[in-house]
């Protein structure tokens, strides 16, 4: 039986490289420094021995293998060291059952709940082809999810998130430094998608994907559930505030309180406390707001190919509201929005300029 | 039977010394000492003890010494007695006991033939990390027999860092089998020794530690990774290997792997790095400070890499040229170009070239190129003789220059880029796809142009480009030439270099088809001498939902 795991194990390793073969997850497994991955026996010890041997060979991959990693603690993943997953991701969760309990990935449990899991700190720090899961958060039956402290903090230029999946996460990644890049993820944070800050450089998000993944990892669950009504009034996909030309690529979500929040950073020791970018091609689908600007760095936000669709009583698919530190500045070139929108779908901007061109709005009563 | 044989030997002799020493009256002189030793195994293996057993005549004192010399046959010893020893040395052993009295000094000696032993340790030529997997150790004479009778106890050991290795055991009948894992990537060993007797050891064949297959790490060839020794020839020798075995994976550590040459990449193998690319060096100089799978290249002779040959690729690696010129100076060292793609179904990915002159050549088609920093200070990418599709998605020319070395821009050579530098050369292209494709700071964004080499019908190219964001240039795009149907660009921004840009796109004459270009909504920002879009000098320029 063990031979046989070990054989299953060793070819999904192997499955994971096709011809020509890419060794970008080749390193050091968990289980070689005693990581059980059983779901239950606490991981953590074993798992910063693993960080820490590849930190004193200078750099490398710390590989998870399908199974799930139970933890109690968090990491600090130094530079040149990657955490990854032995298959490629972004794993999802859609009827497969609970993550907790059925292993379709290499699967990081969570359960700290005082510092963020894992602080990418140093160039080249990663994590790639991974499956961050909650099991002590609240079943979606509940009315309020459980406070987690982010998933994952990039506090360093040079670092990456990609191809990997949170599911019942509370806030998932806070991107506190410029030269970041977060890549292929699929999203299942109750409050916060994605949080920026602090970023004095450019920061690249593409194909981010923010879903109910809540709901979809128990088969038959119907849509929405209770607590996608608490996600429904608060759940914000990406929130940005100091972020100097941000660039975002095939952003798609469901079924949240706003898609995006550009805003003062509540740091005000910065200058400007607000940012820039550009964005396209993307789908804010089923959302109260679908963008929310209170302040905008010089030349603004530029958006490409937006598309915007209300749900649970939508209020407006952009709006610029007054009170932030430089009055906004929005472009929208391209793309539709539909639904019923209360305040009007582009309402006239209570601060700052909005410019909307070449919008289609359909599917309208 | 020997001890009572000599004792009759000597007593004949002894009373025929005293007949010839005559003189009336006068004692006997004191007899000489005798001594006799003896060993009770004559032959053993080694690491075993043998017991010496010894008395003397007329001795009042011994002192034992060993040839070759034994520890533990040594010094006073008493003039009679037994005693254990086991003989670091092989070979034969002569153990001598000399023992004086008043009457001189006599001595005994006995001699021991040790059989050397050694251990064969047979483990898997290659094993997945942390896997575990069986390995035999054999006690061997010098002839290769195994030896049944070892009974030492056994240590082990391993050159990786992180082993997990039985515990301390002995063998059955000369023989056994044990389970191990290694778990760092590379080539290990794992080696026996005897715990009394450290002379007696063996090391395994070198096991391949890897975590995929036809994996070829470049330390198993030789490879330093120190940033100082020229590993050019341990490299080519993984090439080699890898090449020789119908393809794979060439894999490069998070180490600084200086070289001379260049390579040549056949069919199907991959240059890759162990961790996630692309890299960012910010404050980080890649020649002194591993954060990244690193080459550092200093051939000026040719490009770095040909990839030649249908799959032949480059993953996840950082390019940087430690002997290009600082920041502060004011024009760069030419270089060729660091990649040169010359055979369909090639790709470079996930990676990073930082103080490139020229970074990445395509000259054919169905190539990919993907998730790409690009710091070049003349030419990022150059495609020509491109005769069928291509892909450029994803990529990020930048300062990473100023990143090296933390300077603050704009530097002394950014001012040459400025003037000089082009992110995209485009010349025979049919179809060229251009997506994400990020620029800060050069001359020009794109160059749509005709090849230099005049041989080829249409000598210019078309394409789509979408996602294209030319900030602080010169000028966006320059269009001289373009095959039909011509480029469109959707979503395309363009931003003036301050008191610099000249015109955001411009259609240039003298081309050899006149240009037609589409542009389909972006945006234009900055000042522009020439106006952003000005008229066409030849061909056709159509722009619309342009903000």
């Amino acid at each position: 039986m063990k031979t046989t795991l070990a054989i299953a194990l060793f070819w999904i390793l192997y499955a994971s490289c096709g011809i020509p073969a890419e060794a970008v997850c080749a390193g050091t497994s968990v289980s070689a420094f005693g990581a059980k991955g059983d779901g239950q026996t606490d991981d953590t010890a074993a798992i910063q021995s693993a960080i820490s041997a590849a930190a004193a060979a200078g750099g490398g991959s710390v590989v998870f293998n399908v199974a799930r990693y139970f933890t109690t603690g968090s990491f600090v993943v130094p530079a040149a060291v990657v955490l990854c997953g032995a298959i490629e991701g972004p794993p999802d969760v859609d009827g497969v059952g609970d993550p907790a309990l059925v292993a379709v990935a290499p699967t990081l449990l969570v359960t700290n709940t005082s510092v963020p899991f894992i602080t990418l700190q140093g160039p080249g720090a990663a994590v790639t082809d991974l499956l961050f899961h909650y099991p002590k958060q609240v079943g979606v039956s509940a009315s309020a999810p459980n406070v987690y402290p982010y998933t994952i903090v990039a506090s360093s230029p040079g670092t990456k998130v990609v191809r990997s999946t949170a599911s019942n996460a509370y806030n998932f990644l806070d991107i506190e430094s410029g030269r970041v890049i977060a890549q292929d993820l699929f999203i299942g944070a109750f409050n916060i998608g994605v949080n920026i800050d602090h970023a004095h450089d450019h920061v690249t998000l593409r194909n981010l994907n923010h879903s109910v993944f809540w709901d979809t990892y128990l088969p038959g669950q119907p849509y929405p559930s209770p607590i996608d009504t608490w996600v429904q009034s608060h759940g914000i996909a990406l929130v940005v505030n100091r972020a100097d030309s941000l660039e975002v690529n095939d952003f798609k979500l469901f079924a949240r309180f706003a898609g995006m929040l550009l805003t003062d950073s509540p740091d005000t020791t910065q200058n400007p406390r607000c940012g820039y970018g550009t964005v396209s091609d993307i789908d804010l689908d089923t959302v109260q707001y679908g963008i929310i600007a209170t302040a905008s760095n010089s030349p603004g936000y530029e958006f490409t190919n937006a598309v915007i669709g209300s749900g649970f009583g939508g209020q407006a698919a952009v709006q610029l509201k007054a009170g932030g530190s430089i009055a906004p500045d929005v472009l929208i070139n391209g793309g539709s929005e539909r639904g019923i929108w209360a305040l009007g779908a582009f309402p006239a901007p209570a601060a700052g300029h909005m410019t909307v061109v070449n919008i289609i709005g359909f599917n309208l009563p | 039977m020997k001890k009572s044989w000599l004792f009759l030997f000597l007593a004949p002799s002894l009373s025929l010394l005293n007949a010839c020493g005559g003189g009336g009256g006068t004692p006997p002189p004191p007899s000489a000492p005798r001594v006799t030793i003896a060993a009770a195994s004559g032959s053993i293996t080694q690491g075993q003890a043998v017991t010496l057993t010894w008395s003397s005549a007329n001795a009042t004192s011994c002192t034992a010494s060993a040839s070759p010399s034994e520890s533990d046959w040594s010094g006073t010893h008493a003039t009679s007695g037994s005693q254990s020893v086991t003989p670091a040395s092989t070979g034969t052993i002569n153990y001598t006991l000399m023992c004086s009295g008043a009457g001189g000094s006599g001595s005994g000696a006995v001699s021991v033939t040790v059989t050397p032993i050694h251990f064969s340790v047979n483990g898997p030529t290659f094993t997945p990390s942390g896997t575990s997997f069986n390995f035999t150790v054999t006690a061997l004479d010098a002839s290769n027999s195994t030896v049944t009778s070892y009974s030492g106890t056994l240590h082990f050991t391993s050159t990786d860092p992180h082993p997990q290795l039985p515990a301390d055991s002995t063998l059955v009948s000369g023989s056994k089998v044990f389970s191990a894992k290694l778990t760092t990537a590379g080539s290990q060993t794992i080696t026996a020794t005897d715990k009394a007797t450290p002379a007696i050891t063996g090391s395994s064949n070198s096991i391949n530690v890897g975590v995929l297959a036809d994996a070829f790490p470049v330390e198993i060839f030789g490879a330093k990774g120190d940033g100082k020794t020229d590993d050019t020839a341990a490299i080519q020798n993984a090439i080699n290997a890898a090449a020789g075995a119908g393809g794979g994976s060439v894999v490069f550590k998070v180490a600084r792997y200086f070289t001379t040459g260049g390579f040549v990449v056949p069919a199907e193998v991959v240059l890759c790095g162990t961790i996630e690319g692309p890299f960012d060096v910010a404050g980080v100089n890649p020649a002194v400070t591993a954060i990244a799978p690193t080459l550092l290249v200093t051939n000026t002779s040719g490009p770095f890499l040909t990839l030649r040959g249908i799959g032949a690729g480059v993953a996840d690696l950082l390019f940087h040229y430690p002997n290009q010129v600082k920041t502060s100076a004011s024009a760069p060292i030419v270089y060729p170009y660091t990649i040169a793609q010359v055979s369909p179904g090639a790709k470079v990915v996930r990676s990073t070239v930082t103080n490139a002159y020229n970074f990445l050549d395509i000259e054919v088609g169905d190539t990919m190129d993907q998730d790409l920093f690009i710091g070049a200070f003349n030419i990022g990418v150059n495609i020509d003789h491109t005769a069928s599709f291509m892909t450029l998605h994803n990529l990020h020319n930048d300062v990473f220059w100023d990143e090296v070395e933390s300077a603050s821009y704009p530097t002394a050579i950014d001012t040459w880029v400025l003037n000089h530098g082009t992110a995209l050369v485009v010349g025979r292209m049919d179809s060229v796809e251009v997506q994400d494709f990020f620029v800060f700071s050069r001359f020009a964004g794109m160059l749509l142009t005709d090849s230099a080499d005049t041989a080829q019908n249409p000598t210019c190219g078309y394409g789509k480009g979408s996602d294209i964001n030319l900030e602080t240039v010169q000028y966006g795009i320059i269009v001289t030439a373009s095959n039909s149907p011509g480029f469109e660009f959707t979503n395309l921004q363009v931003a003036a270099a301050p008191g610099l840009g000249q015109a955001a796109v411009q259609l240039k004459a003298g081309g050899t088809i006149p240009p037609d270009v589409l542009i389909n909504g972006g945006s234009v920002r900055g000042t522009w001498a020439l106006g952003a879009l000005p008229t066409p000098a030849a061909g056709h320029l159509t722009v619309v939902n342009m903000i």
